[in-house]
């Protein structure tokens, strides 16, 4: 939508929305490659300013979210390359924060505990796995889109989705015993 | 190994992954274990967001400092305007050439933009018809001066907007504010003026007052300065609270309590602390600048940046910030709490660090847009 707008009005406003919505996921994204806040702010600036400059194609760019990550990550490779020669991306300390976790409301049986609880489930989660559920929860990556970008398997992205969902899962206080008793089968 | 299943599929129908067979497979699943119902249904109803929009502060300095690489690097950009900018401005400079082309996709897109617009800037306006919002927003640093189409003058500080409807004034005057603006509403009892700040409503019919709410201050303040205002806070409709002129209400932004009250006692107090949800009010006189009488509410309108006697290095960094568009940390905690006052009008961010360095023992280091204090 911010997207048809860059790409259609040559829409600054938009082009704004766009750049505050994603900078400071694609930041993390970056410093997770890269290990440099500084270099990191610098490839996400200079992916946003081909952006600008490529405007008129943006319309079609099908999942824009996929096309920044990976264009993130490409010249994340590349500058890594330059710098060490060497390649291929490990993925260390990614620390990926989830600022709000929202719940329907209707829901009551959802405490703020649970919330607290789960958070910290998330927090717990291993790097890669964390990352992993944060670009398809909260950037809407499909599982292929993500295995894509960090050169993993799809079965990969499918068994640590899983590990997350079960250790999110577990952390609710409902059936929690249950769950562990099972678990261990 | 049920139960691995169980969270494979699960995770792959959350994330739209899943086949119809599997589906099948999970509703399988939950005949056999009911008591995983309740699980797989708390995670159903979660969604996870970055809170961008909320608190983007660093971004949209990250954005500055973006628009700065872009001029480097020759690319034209048509810089949105400092301190003003309307969303009308942006629809003049449509290409003209993609109408002709694609005149569909474009209808389409300004439909999906406005609504997206609306879902953004909106969630409060309760008289918001679509594509007929006007947004007047303030860089850090900067500040502007806006005329209502019904004559009403509002002044809006640094790091503020203010939303209001194409519309407004048809009905109901009703605008929505986050940071701080100083309003001077023109009379008009028949259509009553209404601001909407995140956690109060304001009903005026003419008058003059301070209203302050940023969302990473502790507080949110009206100050009177005369007529008469009636003041809902979110949480508490049943309970409305008039303001006469020389008083301020302050409500805290979160569950905290009000702290720096000050010498004067407050009118009324409200510390029910086990009321967790609803937010603590207390209202106060307002504050005069010792030196020259000046209220220090309002005295940002008149260019003046005054820091009160009680209030830390912290607090008042957090006001420079704003004032001066700069960014400032803290290399030493004990420095974050000097209690420090003064009054700056045109100084430059230096010559104010200079002064306020006279006497409190701290050092300073710039660098570019930032402002490390040290010890």
């Amino acid at each position: 939508m911010l997207q048809q707008a860059v790409a259609c009005f040559d829409d600054t406003q938009a082009y704004k929305k766009l750049f505050l919505l994603f900078y400071p996921s694609l930041v993390h994204f970056a410093v997770s490659i890269i290990k440099s806040k500084e270099s990191a702010e610098e490839i996400v600036s200079d992916v946003f300013i081909k952006i600008w400059q490529k405007r008129q194609h943006l319309e079609k760019v099908e999942n824009l979210s996929f096309y920044l990550f990976t264009s993130v990550k490409n010249r994340c490779i590349n500058q890594f390359n330059d710098l060490k020669n060497r390649t291929g991306i490990t993925i260390t300390d990614v620390s990926i924060e989830f600022k709000s976790i929202y719940h329907d409301p209707e829901q009551k049986m959802i405490s703020a505990e649970t919330i607290k609880q789960i958070q910290e489930a998330i927090q717990d989660l291993p790097p890669r796995c964390r990352l992993i559920f944060k670009l398809v929860k909260e950037e809407g990556l499909k599982y292929k889109e993500v295995a894509e970008l960090l050169q993993l398997s799809v079965k990969t992205i499918e068994n640590q989705m899983s590990l997350a969902f079960k250790k999110i899962g577990s952390a609710i206080n409902f059936k929690v015993h249950q769950l562990a008793v099972f678990s261990k089968n | 190994m049920t139960i691995d299943r169980f969270w494979d599929l699960l995770s792959k129908k959350h994330c739209g992954e899943a086949s119809s067979s599997e589906l099948a497979e999970l509703e399988e699943i939950l005949l056999t274990r009911p008591e995983w119902k309740n699980t797989a249904e708390v995670l159903a109803n979660l969604s996870f967001q970055s809170t961008v929009f909320e608190n983007n502060g660093e971004a949209e300095k990250a954005f500055e400092d973006h628009l700065t690489r872009m001029k480097k690097a020759d690319v034209e950009f048509d810089e949105i305007e400092p301190g003003y900018n309307e969303i009308e401005s942006v629809r003049k400079r449509r290409n003209l050439k993609k109408w002709l082309i694609s005149a569909g996709a474009v209808a389409t897109g300004l439909v999906l933009f406005y609504l997206l617009r609306i879902l953004m800037v909106s969630s409060e306006m309760q008289n918001g018809s679509r594509s007929t919002l006007s947004q007047v927003s303030t860089k850090p640093g900067s500040k502007t001066q806006i005329q209502l189409p019904d004559g009403s003058v509002v002044r809006l500080n640094s790091s503020s907007s203010l939303t209001y409807d194409k519309n407004f004034g048809k009905n109901i005057r009703e605008v929505n504010l986050s940071g701080e603006a100083f309003f001077d509403v023109t009379k008009d009892s028949s259509h009553p003026f209404i601001i909407h700040t995140n956690v109060i409503d304001i009903k005026v019919l003419g008058t003059a007052f301070n209203v302050k709410s940023y969302p990473n201050d502790a507080n949110t303040e009206t100050s009177l300065i005369r007529g008469k205002v009636e003041v809902t806070v979110k949480n508490r409709s049943n309970e409305k609270i008039y303001l006469e002129p020389n008083e301020k209400l302050v409500v805290a932004n979160n569950n905290a309590t009000i702290n720096n009250t000050p010498p004067d006692q407050p009118h009324q107090i409200d510390n029910k602390a086990d009321h967790s949800s609803k937010p603590v009010y207390a209202v106060q006189h307002l504050t005069y600048y010792p030196v020259d009488s000046t209220i220090i509410e309002t005295s940002w309108v008149d260019n003046k940046l005054i820091f009160q006697a009680n209030e830390t290095f912290l607090e008042v960094a957090l006001k420079m910030e704003r004032w001066y568009g700069v960014k400032i940390k803290f290399a030493d905690e004990e420095v974050a709490k000097i209690r420090l006052f003064g009054s700056f009008t045109n100084e430059t961010i230096d010559q104010a660090l200079d002064a306020l360095r006279e006497g409190n023992g701290f050092n300073y280091k710039i660098s570019g847009n930032e402002i490390t204090i040290t010890k």
